[in-house]
């Protein structure tokens, strides 16, 4: 008892110091850049004012890129829930071969950077498009624009849409199907009465899921949207083209509406459990009754997505070793001898600042979990706001944030390391906060107090039982959160220096000068990491005895 | 108009089996019938593979070998909707998304009835089953005894040929499913119902059951009424299975008129036995607990009590006796007649009541 006592005390003490940490960290790196934002667009020379407001009310067309946002993203949002829906219910209850391929096949997305769908695309659909000059023989821009950024951001977005859902289906009775097909109801009136409407909740949270991201992408509209405007990239073109920063920040309070309003609803339809961990486990079985037309569409659906997904990445590989895209595709290393010329630095950087990044963030979500799963705490909705901004706000407006906030004394980070790790770690904290949550809702308090009365002492308790149920879901969060900083590109394009180069701007400029070779062997250098790193942590958490959660 | 008229048939497998990947067989060349409006029971301990003779019935699962008739239609290959069954299941699957009336509609639905044919037969079933007035609730503002009547309900209202279900009343507590079991018999018989029952409640299964199909390991050990099924086991295994029994080792001296002369405790009795025993015979011989009789005075055999444990409506002893250990139960202790632990007792029993089953 005594030891339990002065256990409990200590960690309270560390609970109020990490509470406090906790706020501050948010207050400064989250709210204080947002207030910034929105402060410089009415707020100017000591005074407040409407100007930025009236000068972009004045424009012609003012509204062409919100409507441009909204629009993609709800088509996005739909064809991206549809085609994720199909893909779980395809691998859940059709017998398809290559189930393991295709799941590898259908993280890609998720664990490179999403604007090489858009590279890839201008490799096969652009002016000197493989399918379209070569295959066919027309020379056309059509890509760029709407369908290019329908296709790129549906194929970066369906991952996440079939894990949410493949996670639901699973967890579907079956017995209600069953129960269907013995009152008479044949598999498709079953799947339309039955499976549709009880997927509705989680089609709907995809949806918005799907939304968000693609109202927060950008660097899909930078390398494929052509004359087809939207936020993100509106912002980032006043900010480097037209160093109009009260402007930018207007746009960025534009933007900020339907990422919010998106994301409100988003938390009420999941409820509570708004961190919620999806894993892509498949627990249904092919039935021997089933709709030869629904199943049969869903294969052909899947068929469809794999060849294009392939021919995509494909295209990249191929990209890097051809001479000159659509005119020579004679094999060439020139290109990997290009960039090694150029230096390697920016891939290196990348590397170094994610390693950096990953354990802070995995740190700081485990603290705000902590947080969040053990007790109520006064100031404790000040973090809970906080991380969901995190989450909310579309990377651009955090970069716009940051470059305002920190650009000026007391602060002044711009160009350093630092920010870049900063960014990185609140971006990507949601990551760690539901590795955290997770790996904490596993310990049932019981458990260390059963090993308390069985005789262990506290740090032996916490090596023996805390430690390895905490491992694994740390260590998938730390993954995850090495992933998304290799990937990252709407935040830190603002905050690059040439002292720190990073590599997905790196490629972004190449692909903006049409040097395609290059960006594409940069692409395969990328791609090849990440699929060494997913490999590498497949291997530790089979070894720790645990699998490695997909976090989307 | 109350009454629900079904046309019941009987049900029958042939040779049935099924394989499941990973080498589990769970149904292995299963023969038995329902004949038509009675209620047979599956009975037999967890993973003896009732449940998935259930599902292959309603073809939930495909059998890989043997046929599947449901009255004179071979529906071996017929999908579940194509079956004209029902079904209640364990977890009773009713729609979380539609009210309790359209739970109940939802078939009927599917049959092109009416608005108005299907309000009347929806309102039948709901009074059949009392559950007027819960007709616009959802499913979770029911009690779990409310939602086993609107899927037995659900399932009646399409007056199925034969209706199946999967441990029905496993989620209910002791009272409410002996009362659900009571009105399931009587609801069955009044109806005519051809039932297939699961059950691994041999309580269920007795009070319940015209017939009753006693599984082991995916193979039918034995099919027979209830009081066959207690009174004569066809093997060690339903003997042991259902209820309790004291094996005595023993071989047969001579058989006569399909008698089998025994020793049993040290005595020669001569008990009934099937035409297929012959002298020499390794068997055992089966006695009930309840069939045995303790008294003071003289008796088949004596024995010493080991164990007396009272147990209100009865008491149980350990009785030993020669190098064998027997268990006794009586049904009709009072305070002056409990032996106590360590007393010499007579054991009494009757050659009828001793029951012939083949040895190792
Ligand atoms: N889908 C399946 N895949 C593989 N094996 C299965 C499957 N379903 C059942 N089995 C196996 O078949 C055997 C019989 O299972 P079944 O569910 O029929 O048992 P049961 O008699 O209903 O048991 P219980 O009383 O526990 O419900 C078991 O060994 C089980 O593990
Ligand atoms: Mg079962």
């Amino acid at each position: 008892m005594p030891q339990l006592f002065s256990r409990w005390r200590r960690v309270d003490l560390w609970l109020i110091c990490a509470v406090g940490l906790g706020i501050l960290f948010v207050l400064l790196f989250i709210i204080y850049p947002l207030f910034q934002v929105i402060s410089i667009s009415v707020y100017s020379e000591g005074q407040f004012t409407l100007n930025p407001w009236q000068e972009m009310l004045a424009l012609r067309n003012w509204w062409v890129p919100l409507w441009n946002t909204i629009l993609l993203a709800t088509i996005v949002g739909v064809t991206s829930t549809l085609t994720g829906f199909i893909f779980a219910y395809a691998m859940q209850r059709v017998a398809l071969p290559f189930k393991g391929f295709l799941r590898a096949l259908a993280i890609l997305p998720i664990i490179t950077p999403p604007f090489l769908l858009g590279l890839a695309a201008i490799l096969l659909f652009g002016r000197n498009g493989l399918v379209t000059a070569g295959l066919f023989g027309v020379r056309t821009s059509a890509v760029f624009g709407l369908p290019g950024l329908v296709l790129t951001q549906t194929l970066s977005e369906m991952p996440v849409a079939f894990l949410v859902l493949a996670g639901m289906l699973g967890s579907l009775d079956t017995s209600l199907e069953e129960a269907s097909a013995t009152m008479g109801a044949s598999p498709r009136h079953t799947f339309f009465r039955v499976i549709w409407p009880l997927m509705r909740p989680g089609l709907a949270n995809s949806f918005l899921l799907a939304f968000i991201s693609s109202v927060a992408d950008f660097g899909n509209p930078m390398v494929i949207g052509g004359d087809y405007s939207v936020l993100s990239t509106a912002i980032y073109l006043r900010i480097t083209g037209l160093y109009d920063h009260p402007g930018a920040a207007v746009l960025s309070v534009v933007l900020l509406a339907p990422s919010l309003i998106a994301f409100y609803l988003q938390s009420q339809w999941v409820g509570k459990r708004s961190y919620v961990t999806v894993t892509g486990k498949s627990s249904g079985r092919s039935r021997p009754w089933n709709d030869k037309l629904i199943s049969g569409g869903a294969t052909f659906v899947v068929i469809l997505w794999a060849v294009t997904t392939i021919l995509l990445y494909g295209s990249i590989l191929v990209g890097s070793f051809a001479n000159v895209w659509g005119v020579d595709y004679t094999l060439t290393l020139k290109h990997y001898l290009f960039i090694e010329n150029l230096g390697l630095e920016p891939y290196v950087n990348s590397l170094i600042l994610a390693v950096v990044s990953a354990p802070l963030t995995a740190l700081m979500g485990l603290l705000m979990a902590y947080i969040f799963v053990r007790r109520p705490f006064p100031g404790r909705w000040l973090l809970e706001f906080g991380a969901m901004l995190s989450f909310a706000v579309p990377g651009t407006i955090i970069g716009v944030g940051y470059i305002l906030a920190f650009n000026a004394p007391p602060l002044v980070l711009t160009g350093t390391a630092t920010i870049i790790v900063i960014s990185f770690i609140f971006r990507n904290m949601p990551v760690g906060i539901r590795a955290g949550i997770a790996a904490l809702s596993q310990i049932d308090p019981s458990l260390e107090e059963a090993s308390a009365v069985m005789g262990a002492r506290l740090p032996t308790t916490l090596r023996r039982v805390v430690v390895p149920l905490i491992i694994p879901a740390i260590f998938s969060g730390l993954v995850f959160s090495f992933v998304r900083a290799i990937t990252a590109i709407s935040a830190v394009i603002f905050l690059v220096s040439p002292r720190w180069k990073l590599v997905t701007p790196a490629i972004l400029a190449e692909i903006n000068q049409g040097r395609f070779g290059v960006a594409a062997a940069y692409s395969t250098i990328v791609v090849a990491t990440m699929i060494t790193a997913i490999l590498i942590a497949y291997r530790v958490s089979r070894q720790m005895g645990t699998t490695l959660e997909l976090q989307a | 108009m109350t009454t629900l008229t079904l046309q019941s048939v009987g049900v029958r497998l042939d040779h049935v089996t099924k394989r499941f990947s990973g080498g589990v067989i769970a149904v292995n060349d299963v023969n038995f019938s329902v004949p038509a409006g009675q209620l047979v029971t599956l009975l037999g301990p967890s993973g003896c593979g009732k449940t998935t003779t259930l599902r292959l019935i309603a073809g939930l699962e495909q059998a890989d070998g043997g046929t599947l008739c449901i009255g004179e239609r071979d529906v071996t290959n017929l999908p579940p909707h194509e079956r004209g069954i029902g079904m209640v299941f364990q977890s009773y699957a009713l729609f979380p998304h539609l009210s309790v009336f359209e739970n109940i509609a939802y078939g009927l639905r599917l049959q092109k009835h009416t608005n108005a044919e299907i309000r009347e037969s929806v309102e039948m079933v709901l009074h059949l089953m009392n559950l007027v007035g819960l007709d616009q609730r959802m499913p979770n503002q029911l009690s779990g005894g409310q939602q086993q009547r609107v899927a037995l309900a659900r399932a009646l209202v399409l007056k199925p040929r034969a209706l199946l279900l999967d441990e029905p009343l496993s989620n209910l507590d002791a009272k409410l499913r002996v009362q659900m079991r009571t009105e399931i018999r009587r609801l069955q018989r009044r109806l005519g119902i051809t039932a297939v029952y699961v059950t691994h409640d041999q309580s269920e299964a007795m009070s319940l059951s015209d017939l009753v199909v006693v599984m082991n390991q995916g193979r039918v050990e034995q099919i027979g009424a209830p009081i066959q099924i207690y009174g004569t086991p066809a093997s060690v295994f339903v003997a042991d299975f259902i209820g309790r029994a004291n094996f005595i080792e023993t071989k047969i001296i001579a058989v006569e008129n399909n008698r089998a002369s025994i020793s049993v405790l040290g005595r020669t009795l001569s008990v009934s036995c099937s035409s297929d025993f012959r002298a020499g015979d390794e068997v055992y011989a089966v006695l009930r607990p309840e069939v045995i009789r303790l008294s003071e005075g003289d008796g088949l055999a004596r024995g010493e009590v080991r164990q007396a444990t009272y147990l209100g409506s009865f008491v149980e002893y350990e009785i030993e006796t020669g190098n064998q250990t027997l268990i006794v139960l009586d049904y009709e202790p009072w305070a002056g007649r409990i032996f106590a632990e360590g007393s010499q007792v007579a054991i009494v029993f009757r050659e009828e009541n001793v029951h012939l089953l083949r040895g190792k």
